[in-house]
């Protein structure tokens, strides 16, 4: 399986042109697309003019940037000028855009070419990718399994090797959950790190857009592109971007790597508990400092999220809310369960964020990143509605949400990394969580673990 | 210990704000606003009094100094 590295190597030493490696995944889409459904939309004819302009410009000299010549794959919430971008959902499936969303024209400025557009949780509102207007999406390491949500089309697409990278977006685990099941890398970065300017929106203040990919330092190529201060997107910020890419020889020497004493590694799955404190004893023979650390009310945290989530999304769709017919029985009941929320709950909750972010803070004078699984369990069946870990019956959603959503309203920054798989063959995810902004040690800290852990270039056996 | 006040009639909060849901999808959300409810009402004792909402501040180039290039975060 190649990386992003190696493609823009292959490239670069003319052993391979963009259009040959666009023709190669294309090739790869059309004959995996029928089975795992990743793809809603397939650019094909813009995919290979955009890969021949590519090698025409590299024959001249020029090379936009880090991701010249590389196919890339688009959640299918990122507005893609003349191309549908339908959110997954019945009331945008004619929608074609005038223009990109941020995040697509800093792609498209260093060089990617688009293959397509990713399938994805109705609406970017679950965690299955079973949407019934587009088609379920399934998980390339077992079909009957679902890719997680809501970007699971670009969590299937990645792992399945159909492109070098797709766009996810992640609300209340959404990078991450796929990333988990799926077996890649998730990165949902601080809040304001990446612009949120036209990106479809489930939720005004706990989006985020991000990058799945083969390899940490794949994802860090991609923020080096993505990253930054765009004024079309009032919660972007103006803090300087830092180079994400970590070095080839990395050191975890001085790092203080935080294992939460509490909360994360309640109820999991035995085999995901092992292999995450294994991440962690490699992490100790890197060098790092492993410390045990007492979060803040997590339970409290994610409830606080949830209140904010149902009514920013509530609030988002009331326009379309007259048309239930149009909508999948799940998200129709969480639009719902919103318009009921009193406003009291709503800023109560952001307040409640504001004294979270302060208490959170006390957990990072004692670690410089915490170690956590990012899913209790490997991935459910596809029709699954409830899981039993550690001996309680747990509803799929809320027990694939539990240890990811809380940090989307922190606002921190969180990477979803593989680091074994089940007995079963099923990938299982560990996360790293960072300081506001610290993007940069997160991925040193996941690049240096994922060269021990040597799970990246594991292929899906079932294709 | 903080006393929590009855748990709100979701149903009569419905027929007021969302009449248009009907009884049986009704029937499906109670449950799930009577178990987020449970955990979050409590919680809402916990921010002091003076506690402002963590809205994205919005600043203007008038209003910006040196070092307020975050002022969007808190």
């Amino acid at each position: 399986m190649l990386t992003i590295g190696e493609a823009a190597s292959l490239q670069r030493d003319r052993k391979l042109s963009a259009v040959e490696l666009t023709r190669h995944y294309l090739d790869h889409i059309e004959k995996l697309n029928a089975k795992l459904n990743a793809f809603i939309t397939v650019t094909s004819e813009r995919a290979l003019a955009d890969a021949a302009r590519c090698d025409e410009e590299r024959k001249h000299g020029k090379v936009r940037g880090p991701l010249h010549g590389i196919p890339v794959a688009i959640k299918d919430v990122f507005c893609t000028r003349g191309v549908r971008t339908t959110c997954g959902s019945k009331l945008f499936s004619d929608y074609v855009p005038d223009h990109d969303a941020a995040v697509v024209e800093r792609l498209q400025a260093a060089g990617a070419v688009l293959l397509g557009k990713t399938t994805l949780h109705e609406l970017a509102y679950g965690i299955t990718s079973n949407n019934p207007h587009f088609g379920t999406v399934h998980n390339p390491w077992d079909l009957e399994r679902l890719p997680g949500g809501s970007s699971g089309g670009s969590g299937s697409a990645v792992a399945s090797g159909m492109c070098l990278m797709a766009m996810g977006t992640d609300t209340g685990g959404s990078i991450r959950i796929p990333a988990s099941f799926c077996g890649t890398v998730g990165l949902k970065p601080t809040t304001g790190r990446v612009s949120r300017y036209g990106i479809l929106p489930l939720d005004f203040t706990l989006d985020h857009a991000g990058p799945l990919t083969a390899s940490v330092r794949d994802a860090a190529v991609v923020l080096n592109v993505i990253a930054g201060r765009d004024t079309r997107d009032d919660s972007s910020s103006a803090r300087p971007v830092a180079n994400y890419l970590p070095p080839a020889e990395i050191s975890l020497r001085g790092v203080r790597v935080g294992l939460p004493e509490n909360f994360f590694f309640d109820r999991l799955d035995p085999e995901v508990e092992r292999a995450v404190r294994g991440v962690a004893d490699a992490a100790k023979g890197l060098g790092a400092e492993i410390v045990s650390v007492k979060v803040p009310d997590m339970e409290g945290i994610n409830a606080t999220a949830r209140v904010i989530l149902l009514s920013e999304a509530s609030a988002a769709m009331e326009r379309f809310l007259d048309r239930r017919g149009d909508f999948g029985a799940d998200v129709l009941a969480l639009f719902d369960q919103g318009r009921l929320i009193p406003a009291t709950y709503y800023i109560n909750a952001q307040r409640l964020r504001r004294v979270y972010m302060l208490e959170f803070q006390a957990v990072f004078e004692r670690a410089d990143c915490l170690l956590t699984p990012a899913t209790p369990t490997p991935a459910p069946r596809i029709g699954q509605t409830e899981l039993v870990v550690g001996g309680n019956r747990e509803d799929v959603r809320l027990a694939s949400t539990r240890l990811v959503r809380g940090i989307n309203l922190l606002g921190l920054p969180a990477l979803s990394l593989p680091c074994g798989l089940s007995g079963e063959g099923l990938p299982i995810g560990a996360q790293l969580i960072g300081r506001a902004f610290e993007e940069e040690l997160v991925l040193r800290v996941g690049a240096a673990l994922e060269d021990v852990i040597g799970f990246r270039g594991r292929r899906p056996p079932a294709l | 210990m903080y006393n929590v006040a009855p748990m709100r009639n979701w149903k009569q909060i419905a027929a007021a704000l969302a009449p248009d849901i009907p009884e049986a999808d009704l029937a499906r959300v109670i449950p799930a606003l009577d178990a987020l409810e449970a955990v979050f009402r409590p919680l809402m004792h916990r921010a002091p009094h003076e506690t402002e909402p963590a809205y994205i501040m919005l600043v203007t180039k008038a209003q910006s100094e040196p070092g307020d290039e975050d002022k969007a975060h808190i």
